[in-house]
């Protein structure tokens, strides 16, 4: 119960405030605020104040209580809150994280620099309070009374296990320790569990508590209040909603029947807010992995059926098998956490963005309740983060040119999720002046990424040239501003997205906007994949990928031939040979087969000796001593027990068309180009 | 130190600690003692030094074991650790109950 240990919560809780806090003024922004999103400022502002105040962070508490003097002023009506005054405390509220930030003491350098942009917004806001009477304006540095600073009320419910007496601990002093942390407004003895006078073992315990705690303390802090009963006790801590303060005020008259009636309005409480639980993300990554072992044993388990012949068995293992099936999928699902909350923090960007750039534009989000993986949410952020500022500062036009053009000067940015054929698919699409086809030709073939072959993109349809942006090195920083389009930094959009087994299309109509659709999978953690073998090694290549399977003819094996190209239907297909690539010892078997791969919009083929058929795999990452080995994406392991590598296709790719491209080069291979575009 | 049986009202008293580690003997005492109550049982805790979790237990078993009797439980003169528990618990309608009724 070190101090100390709170403070990560602190700033963790700090930041959530914020960002209600950033919620509630943008939209005071548009609409004349009510008193509730106004309260939910002042609250936010109040309770960062009061915990920081707690841990003795005076910069925090003396720029805050600023912040709350204007925003007291303004609940009470004597200030207005108009668009400028929204403006600036956006700033304050930033000020705040900043300084919030820094409490984690990794940046010295940075405290000086706040100090300065801290004392000019407060010359800022200072406009405000003292037009409204001046009194903001004293700072104040108080330790706060969390009492007082109270700003959220907990109930928590604690049952107290067996044995926690005969371990030596006291309930009642822990009970005594919340008292501490704030006002324990109200509290029931949970005795129902007392036994008949005959079964009464002194020495057990069988009481529980349920307390509502009004405090500044976060979820954590209160936790940790039980930290050396944990092991004993169960213990449900929930933000306590205001409306139901209401309901579980009145008491009854007799004092056994209030306890009672406390009891019951707790239970229906409990039962009511149990429904949803935090569990730690570590715990569920080690469920999903236990069912990915028992995916994989229950595989083995159906081939030794199979092996033994016994019908019995045989219909056994198949049930059994569709029972892990519904569990695995049952645990995947509780990984799946909703988009809404990553759509949320884009309205500042683009309000920020917009505002920067002297445009006018509207965020619109929809299928925020569209759930995905949640590694996935994490990872999807920042290429999100790219298209929406590449829409905002090259799609959508300024206000004048929009208007000339007969569009609504207002430029829309829309944010879709949804979910589609076991992906999901995310959109972020704007009402723009979409890509220039042209204009994209002319760069692609300055750079080089497409050439006569091409009849110089004559020949290419739409969807081919947009895909052009998409390409590595097809724009660099410098030529931004003189490309209407978009595609700075867009190879790394797209990279990004294929690492997580993904795809981005775009579709665009010259003059009405542009739309990107970021296609993921449901999960990382399981594939249909297409098992595959070199020598005694198997490789899983992800099924969907692939194309067809075709054996590799005598003119492509004959020893000195032309390596590395095949002819399919009259068509050049590069390949690669896989035991070529990760060095499997022996010489090549008497048949060889291609697997066709399309992948990034691109052909080309593995060379494999043994095709092995489709089956389900559980990807395990490879630990950290090969993760730097290209090509391979993870492993598995095989009903049979034998390891399988998956193979990292994007990865290979890449590896093999750099070779190409430098190959071909100096080999002045018109058509390879035309094959590799 | 412990029950002392009083007239047709039975009056008990403890005495020093009421705590985990004399729990076993002060609740076989006082819910034997209970068990025989047929009129209004009051404890007197003005000699109790240390009450906690275990000792409040038996006095909210205590209760109930009388109302199964169909009789009232009234903790009397409660010291100021007894005091001090019952208020953080919110059983101080246990004190002086009969009293108020």
């Amino acid at each position: 119960m070190n101090i100390d240990a709170a403070v990560p919560t602190f700033i963790a809780e700090s930041r959530e405030l914020l960002r209600e806090m950033e919620a509630a003024l943008l939209a005071c922004e548009h609409t004349t605020a009510d008193a509730d999103v106004i309260n939910a400022i002042f609250r936010a502002a109040h309770t960062i104040k009061g915990s920081a105040g707690l841990f003795g962070f005076a910069g925090v508490v003396d720029f805050t209580h600023v912040v709350e003097g204007v925003l007291d002023r303004v609940r009470a009506g004597s200030v207005l809150l108009d668009a400028g005054l929204v403006a600036v405390l956006l700033e304050c509220r930033d000020h705040i994280e900043a300084l919030v930030t820094l409490l984690d003491g990794s940046d010295v350098e940075g405290s000086a620099q706040l100090e300065v942009s801290g004392a000019q917004l407060l010359q800022g806001l200072r406009a405000y309070s003292d037009a409204a009477g001046g009194a903001g304006s004293v700072p104040l540095m108080a330790v706060a009374d969390p009492a007082q600073s109270s700003a959220r009320r907990w109930d928590i419910a604690v049952r107290f296990h067996a044995d926690v007496l005969r371990n030596g601990m006291d309930p009642l002093s822990f009970i005594r320790y919340l008292g501490t942390l704030g006002t324990i407004t109200a509290l029931a003895v949970l005795d129902a569990d007392l036994p008949e006078v005959g079964n009464f073992d002194a020495e057990s315990c069988y009481l529980g508590f349920r307390i509502e705690l009004e405090s500044a303390a976060g979820e954590e802090r209160i936790a940790a209040a039980f930290e050396f009963v944990r092991e004993d006790c169960t213990l449900h801590i929930t933000p306590h909603a205001i409306a139901e303060q209401a309901v579980a005020a009145p008491a009854s008259c007799t004092p056994q029947g209030a306890t009672l009636q406390r009891e019951t309005t707790a239970s229906k409480k409990a039962h009511t807010l149990d429904r949803s639980l935090r569990v730690d993300g570590d715990k569920l990554d080690g469920l999903i992995d236990r069912i990915g072992e028992l995916v994989t044993a229950g595989a083995t388990m159906s081939i030794a059926a199979r092996k033994a012949g016994s019908l019995e068995l045989n219909e056994n293992a198949l049930r059994l098998g569709r029972l892990v099936e519904e569990v695995r999928d049952l645990a995947l699902k509780l990984r799946m956490v909703q988009i809404g909350p990553t759509f949320a923090r884009f309205q500042r960007v683009v309000r920020d963005v917009a505002r920067e750039l002297g445009k006018d534009i509207r965020l619109e989000v929809s299928g925020h309740e569209t759930e995905l993986d949640r590694t996935l949410i994490e990872s999807v952020a920042d290429p999100l983060m790219h298209l929406v500022r590449n829409a905002i500062d090259h799609g959508i036009e300024t206000a004048e040119v929009r208007c000339s053009a007969g569009k609504d000067a207002q430029g829309v940015l829309r944010l879709n999720a949804y979910h589609d054929a076991g992906s999901v698919v995310i959109e972020v699409s704007d009402d723009g002046s979409g890509l220039s086809r042209e204009r994209i030709l002319a760069k692609a073939l300055q750079r080089g990424l497409i050439g006569a072959g091409d009849g110089n993109g004559a020949t290419l349809s739409d969807a081919e040239v947009h895909a052009l942006i998409f390409e590595p090195g097809f724009s660099t920083a410098d030529q931004v501003t003189n490309l209407s389009g978009r595609g700075v930094g867009m190879d790394v959009v797209k990279r990004n997205i294929m690492a997580l087994r993904g795809s981005v299309e775009l579709d665009s109509a010259a003059g009405r906007g542009t739309v990107v659709r970021i296609r993921l999978p449901l999960t990382l953690a399981i594939i249909d994949g297409f098992l595959v073998g070199v020598g005694g090694a198997a490789f899983v290549i992800p099924l969907e990928l692939v194309e067809e399977c075709v054996e590799l003819g005598e003119a492509e094996r004959a020893p000195g031939s032309m390596q590395g190209y095949a002819n399919l239907r009259g068509a050049v297909l590069p390949f690669i040979r896989l035991r070529e690539l990760f060095a499997v010892r022996g010489g090549a078997a008497r048949r060889e087969s291609i697997v066709v791969i399309r992948c990034a919009g691109k052909r080309f083929g593995i060379v494999v000796d043994d095709l092995l058929g489709e089956l389900q795999v559980v990807i395990k990452p490879l630990s950290r001593l090969f993760s730097r080995i290209r090509g391979v994406g993870g492993s598995t392991i095989l009903g049979t027990g034998q390891l399988a590598l998956v193979l990292d296709v994007p990865g290979i790719l890449e590896q093999c068309l750099g070779a190409r491209v430098a190959a071909s080069h100096s080999t002045a291979s018109q058509g390879t180009v035309s094959v590799i575009k | 130190m412990a029950a002392q049986a009083a007239d047709a009202d039975m009056e008990l008293s403890v005495q020093g600690e009421m705590t985990i580690y004399r729990a076993g003997e002060l609740a076989a005492e006082l819910l034997a003692a209970a068990c025989r109550a047929t009129a209004a049982v009051r404890i007197d805790l003005s000699e109790v030094t240390e009450l906690d979790t275990a000792g409040l237990q038996i006095l909210l078993m205590l209760r109930r074991a009388v109302a199964a009797r169909g009789v009232h439980l009234e903790l009397v003169r409660p010291s100021a650790c007894v005091q001090e528990v019952l208020e953080l618990c919110r059983q101080q309608p246990l004190i002086g109950e009969a009293a108020r009724a």
